[in-house]
């Protein structure tokens, strides 16, 4: 074996060992210290978040329908915005690039300690619509950078052909453009799924524990240090993400080989 | 299909003139050929009337309708792209049936349209097909059906053939002039190649540093060019300077009879091929060759006579560097500038 092969396996290892513990731990019994090897198997994690008395499942469910809403409103925020900064010139231009980031520089508390005084005012804290709105904030840079660098590679010569071929400007977004940079609206809306998914913080303050998301019930468990049921939960978290984001490209492009 | 005017047209990018003063007058049925070195701005002027970008000044007209403010879309106006541009996710088919089905047409009338354009454009068992498989001319020649199925009021080819090798080209140059007369389409076309202008082309614009210096049948530029700048522009050309007195041309080349008033500065102005290499005669001029370029089909000779430098172009190969030759100039057939 040379050398190369010996390096790939050990930064595969390296990966998907954290993976392949946590599924080991969700199904461990009592693991007392200093045994190697849990004394007992227990389904106990997962007969826990199966329970419909303790509405994990639910939550989930509730967690995946927000988490898709928020990609959705996010992608239509990002796809016109990035347009606009790669195929339009006007003033400012460069800076609003720059503000772009500014969620991801200035810390998300601070920037929804601000915001929660103002979704106060408007009614909408503790409401999903107050949780959507701030979880949109923290995708939208990366929204529009990932569309934005594919634009700016790709130019607008194929939209303006549309154009000249008689399509509308909806008809060019929905024939042209949006077919072509599927891959990367697949890659975009994945980030942004997952950083909503994510959210702990921001969604307790603006959800004022009203609005409880999977994230939200993950969280007592890793302070409380029960980490059979911990894993358990962060398997099926793991899961979850992988099969929405595979089934949605399933979907994307089913969708789309009936329009071509 | 519609006659096509372009009035005094300007446009500007940073400052700088990039047309200027563009006047074109193009009837129904038409091809025109927009000739010009690069930067000239010839891909300019056919996005202008494309609709892609806006004139700063000047109209354009499809029949009588003002086109100034009339979005791409509306315009009617197919451009076919060097780049081609085909959208690289639909199907030879789909591609050409784009702007009938964004036109919301019924499905058998595209269907309908569509097979006649792929007959037409001899692209059949090619439907199914995408983009990335089909040869260069294959691709090109969708582009064309895509352009021709909205059935423009003009068509605008914008260096089409500048992708493919020589010979695909040629046989592409005889099929859309073929299609162009066939269709009776308005078009106009873009290129620097001097000879597709010549072989495509029902009149040729030249266009230099944005200006429109001659706009006439392809016969007509090449043998009566309006300035030195467009006799220069389609090859070599020999100058005979002197002056006019009495009927006669007076050079330092010697004196001929010519058919002009009396002028203190005359050009005189040979084509090589008029130049023409022969036997002693009663007007021919003694010349030695200084200079010899095989040209595979002729020879160009660089030949000396007093001190002057012409360039000749022959048929007869079996010259040499040395050589004395008699030569004879036409002056009825020349062309003349005075200055």
């Amino acid at each position: 074996m040379n050398i190369n092969k010996i390096l790939v396996r050990i930064i595969a290892l390296l990966l998907f060992f954290p993976i392949l513990f946590m599924v080991f731990l969700s199904l461990s019994g009592a693991w007392p210290w200093p045994f190697l090897m849990p004394k007992s198997i227990s389904l106990r994690g997962y007969l826990y978040v199966f329970n419909p008395s303790t509405k994990i499942l639910k939550i989930l469910i509730n967690s995946i329908l927000l988490s898709l809403i928020v990609t959705f409103i996010t992608i239509a925020i990002s796809l016109p915005a990035a347009n606009a900064l790669a195929f339009y010139d006007f003033k400012g231009k460069n800076i609003i690039k720059v503000l772009l980031f500014l969620p991801l520089i200035v810390p998300m508390i601070a920037v929804t300690m601000g915001i929660h005084l103002i979704f106060i005012r408007l009614g909408i804290v503790n409401t999903y619509l107050g949780v959507i709105l701030i979880h949109v904030i923290p995708g939208i840079p990366y929204g529009v950078k990932i569309l934005l660098n594919v634009f700016e590679l790709k130019g607008n010569k194929i939209e303006l052909q549309a154009k000249i071929l008689g399509a509308s400007t909806w008809q060019v977004l929905r024939y042209i453009t949006i077919p072509i940079i599927m891959p990367t609206l697949v890659v975009a809306g994945s980030v942004i799924y997952i950083i909503s998914f994510t959210q702990y913080f921001i969604t307790f303050l603006i959800g004022g524990g009203k609005i409880i998301t999977y994230s939200i019930i993950l969280f007592p468990f890793a302070e409380s240090g029960d980490r059979t049921i911990l894993s358990a939960l962060s398997v099926i978290f793991v899961i979850s993400v992988l099969a929405i984001i595979y089934l949605s490209e399933k979907l994307v492009k089913k969708i789309y080989k009936n329009y071509i | 299909m519609s006659n096509i005017k372009i009035f005094n047209v300007y446009k500007y990018y940073n400052g700088r003139a990039v047309l200027k003063n563009i006047n074109l007058d193009i009837n129904e049925g038409e091809l025109v050929v927009l000739l010009g070195p690069s930067g000239s701005g010839k891909t300019t002027l056919i996005n202008g009337i494309a609709g892609i970008i806006s004139f700063e000044n000047g109209e354009v007209y499809f029949n009588k309708d003002l086109m100034n403010n009339v979005p791409i879309e509306k315009r009617n106006a197919a451009l076919v792209d060097q780049n081609l541009l085909l959208f690289p996710h639909m199907t030879v088919y789909s591609n050409i049936a784009f702007g009938l089905k964004m036109r919301r047409l019924d499905k058998q009338i595209i269907d309908k349209k569509v097979k006649l354009l792929i007959d037409l454009m001899e692209l059949s068992g090619l439907e199914k097909k995408y983009p990335y498989q089909l040869s260069g001319g294959q691709a090109q020649r969708v582009a064309i059906a895509r352009a021709l199925a909205i059935e423009p009021k003009v068509l605008l080819l914008d260096e089409p053939l500048s992708k493919l090798d020589k010979n695909l080209r040629r046989n592409m140059q005889e099929f859309i002039k073929e299609l162009q007369k066939k269709l009776n389409i308005t078009t106009i076309m873009v290129t620097h190649d001097l000879e597709e202008a010549f072989i495509v082309a029902d009149k040729i614009a030249l266009l230099i540093d944005g200006e429109i210096k001659q706009y006439d049948t392809p016969a007509n530029i090449y043998e009566k060019p309006v300035s030195k700048e467009v006799a220069e522009f389609f090859g070599c050309s020999n100058y005979i300077y002197g002056k006019v007195e009495n009927g006669k041309f007076i050079s330092d080349v010697g004196v001929f009879d010519v058919n002009v008033s009396n002028c203190q500065y005359a050009t005189y102005m040979f084509r090589p091929e008029q130049i023409i290499l022969g036997e002693k005669q009663k007007n021919s001029l003694k010349a030695c060759i200084i200079k010899r370029q095989y040209l595979g089909d002729r020879v160009n000779y660089i030949i000396d006579i007093n001190g002057n430098k012409l360039v000749c172009s022959s048929n007869n190969k079996n010259l040499n560097i040395g050589d004395i030759v008699y030569i004879s100039l036409d002056f009825d057939k020349a062309i003349c500038f005075f200055e």
